[in-house]
């Protein structure tokens, strides 16, 4: 529910803003982040590309995050910083699909042959403050702070033998939920 | 200037930050199917062990030919009996439904099946009206543990009920979690299953295979346990009779009965047991390889052994240990002095059969593969039926019964030139 309000909510102020007719520029944004959660700390790294419309950007971004296990998020981020200092506050939300990366694992079959693991693509979201300061007339530096979801999903297989009527192929599904919080020191243009 | 105004504007980010992190927790959950086991009483599933209407077959076990008939071990639940009167039609005749039902044999009328930890004698004589006769009671200890229970003397687990269950997990090492794009523990894998195949057969005694667990030579089954071999006296087909246990010192898997002989194949080799007195088997000779599973089987003055891995599992994961695929040629002139003769590489092997000339092997990924071993120092391929993953293979008179990871399928080698598929049973 608070997903769909945060995006609704930013959709509604994109729009708005397009209304009024505003320049359309290239936008990219790339950091780099210190992901921290209860069970580790992780790097991660990220590149959003799109269109800045003044105050509002929006784009597609991916990038690569080793909390848990190595994945790929991919998402649409929109934020908007506010006025016109040299130091801007901004907020922004993101929303995606998280990809887990191939690895060593994923070759790995049980003794009949079926594949140990079964991972799943699941939600990716993030949505936190920061501040922009320009560098030069073109280029900021931006540091976030922010809240970041990852849902990790995979089912994990076994065979079992000897057992009367449950002989065969037979798995556990395991979920973890990881709420990090999201460290990004980057540039934007 | 630009430095200290950063610093200053990202101190509290910093704090914020320090502060917040240790506010998110990560959590997981996992979500699994829960066995319990529903118990009869021994007495009860002996009462209701009879000849059953036709069930569809879904795995195939172990695999024993009789005359006309083909019995199929459904692993854990009973035995299929297949009319073969017509091997191009194959009829799913009956099913004797014996909760624990591993192994299996065969001699004359008495069909000698494992019920868990018991061996029952049952009488075939008439496949369409079968009936327990006889029983030897806690013969194979070690299967009173059961998916993590103990069954209680005098119970059997008939069947399971099952519910989806879901439960927290703690990101902690040991519940097998990813931290850092490792993984830390598994904890669910499990040995997996494989088959049986045949070579020849003796007068009423049903033709056991390669990787059976049971023989049966002239009024004596000898049984295999995970590390003993059991001579069991069927004298009187009807009551049968522990008579010896031999403990051997490796993770026994195969017996193949030939020449009086039984030769066991095993975790880290061949062991060789002569019958000069049946009851207690001998120790003659021991084979050694490397530890991998290993059937065998014996022709002439060759044995035939089939080492196979596990090693396209990454990482290794339990069952067969070893990387070795191979066929080994060992020298059996002697029985007290065996000797490697040659070793030929294969995909990866495990039921073979073997008839006049032709050399039967499942290797596994390829199927099945047919050789002209007249000469055992210089086989060579004839034909490779590539019929998905293969386990056992039982060539008798002619045809080739090879279970498949999708069936049974009945292969016509009468023109060895030639060999035509000539049915196949499909798993449901």
């Amino acid at each position: 529910m608070m997903k769909t309000i945060i995006t609704t909510i930013f959709c509604y102020l994109f729009i708005t803003s397009i209304a009024q007719k505003k320049t359309i520029h290239f936008s990219n944004i790339t950091n780099a982040a210190l992901l921290n959660g209860s069970s580790q700390s992780a790097f991660g790294f990220q590149t959003i590309n799109g269109i800045k419309i003044d105050k509002w950007r929006i784009g597609v971004g991916v990038g690569l995050d080793n909390y848990g296990i190595k994945s790929i998020p991919l998402f649409i981020d929109v934020r908007k910083s506010f006025g016109n200092k040299k130091w801007q506050p901004l907020v922004y939300a993101d929303g995606g699909i998280d990809y887990p990366l191939p690895n060593d694992y994923f070759s790995a079959k049980t003794f009949n042959g079926h594949n140990v693991f079964d991972f799943k693509n699941r939600f990716y979201g993030e949505a936190g403050i920061g501040i922009n300061k320009k560098i030069t007339s073109k280029l900021e530096f931006n540091v976030t702070l922010g809240f970041s979801y990852k849902h990790l999903s995979y089912f994990e297989y076994y065979y079992i033998s000897y057992d009367p009527y449950i002989a065969g192929t037979n798995y556990t599904q395991k979920d973890f939920y990881y709420r990090r919080l999201a460290l990004r020191l980057g540039v934007q243009f | 200037m630009f430095q200290k105004t950063t610093i200053e504007k990202l101190l509290p980010i910093a704090i914020i930050a320090t502060i917040l992190s240790s506010c998110f927790k990560d959590t997981g959950t996992k979500t699994y199917k829960l066995y319990t086991p529903i118990y009869q009483t021994t007495q009860q599933v002996r009462a209701s062990i009879k000849n059953d209407a036709p069930q569809p077959i879904t795995t195939i076990g172990k695999m024993v030919l009789l005359g006309n008939y083909i019995f199929l071990n459904e692993p854990q639940k009973g035995i299929h009996i297949i009319n073969n009167t017509n091997p191009e039609k194959p009829i799913n005749a009956a099913f004797i439904a014996i909760p624990g039902n591993e192994n299996l044999a065969i001699k004359d009328n008495m069909l000698y099946a494992d019920c868990y930890t018991d061996l029952i004698a049952i009488d075939i004589s008439n496949p369409q009206i079968v009936a327990p006769k006889g029983f030897v009671n806690n013969l194979f200890p070690e299967r009173r543990y059961i998916n993590g229970y103990y069954v209680d003397s005098g119970k059997v687990i008939t069947s399971w009920s099952v519910r989806d269950t879901t439960v927290s997990l703690d990101i902690v090492e040991g519940q097998g979690i990813w931290t850092n794009g490792s993984y830390l523990t598994t904890t669910n894998y499990r040995g997996g299953i494989f088959f049986a195949s045949a070579l020849t057969s003796s007068a009423g005694v049903g033709v056991t295979g390669s990787t059976s667990k049971y023989a049966i030579l002239n009024n004596y089954l000898y049984a295999l346990t995970s590390f003993q071999l059991k001579s069991i006296n069927i004298t009187q087909a009807d009551a049968p009779q522990l008579a010896n246990s031999i403990s051997i010192n490796s993770i026994v898997e195969t017996i193949f009965p030939f020449n009086n002989n039984l030769f066991i194949g095993t975790q880290t080799g061949m062991f060789i047991y002569g019958l000069s007195n049946p009851a207690i088997p001998q120790q003659l000779s021991q084979f050694t390889h490397a530890r991998n599973c290993d059937p065998v089987i014996a022709d002439g003055n060759y044995a035939y052994v089939t080492l196979h891995s596990n090693s396209n599992t990454t990482p290794s994961i339990v069952g067969c240990v070893g990387t070795l695929n191979e066929l080994n040629i060992v020298d059996i002139t002697n029985l007290s002095q065996t000797k490697l003769l040659k070793t030929y590489s294969l995909s990866r092997p495990y039921g073979l059969s073997k008839d006049g000339n032709l050399l039967f092997i499942c290797d596994i990924k390829d199927g099945l593969k047919i050789f002209d071993a007249t000469n055992p120092l210089n086989i060579t391929t004839k034909q490779t039926l590539a019929i998905g993953e293969t386990s056992d293979v039982i060539a008798l008179n002619g045809i080739a019964y090879v279970v498949a990871k999708d069936g049974l399928y009945q292969y016509s080698y009468t023109n060895t030139n030639n060999v035509t598929l000539l049915s196949k049973i499909a798993l449901n």
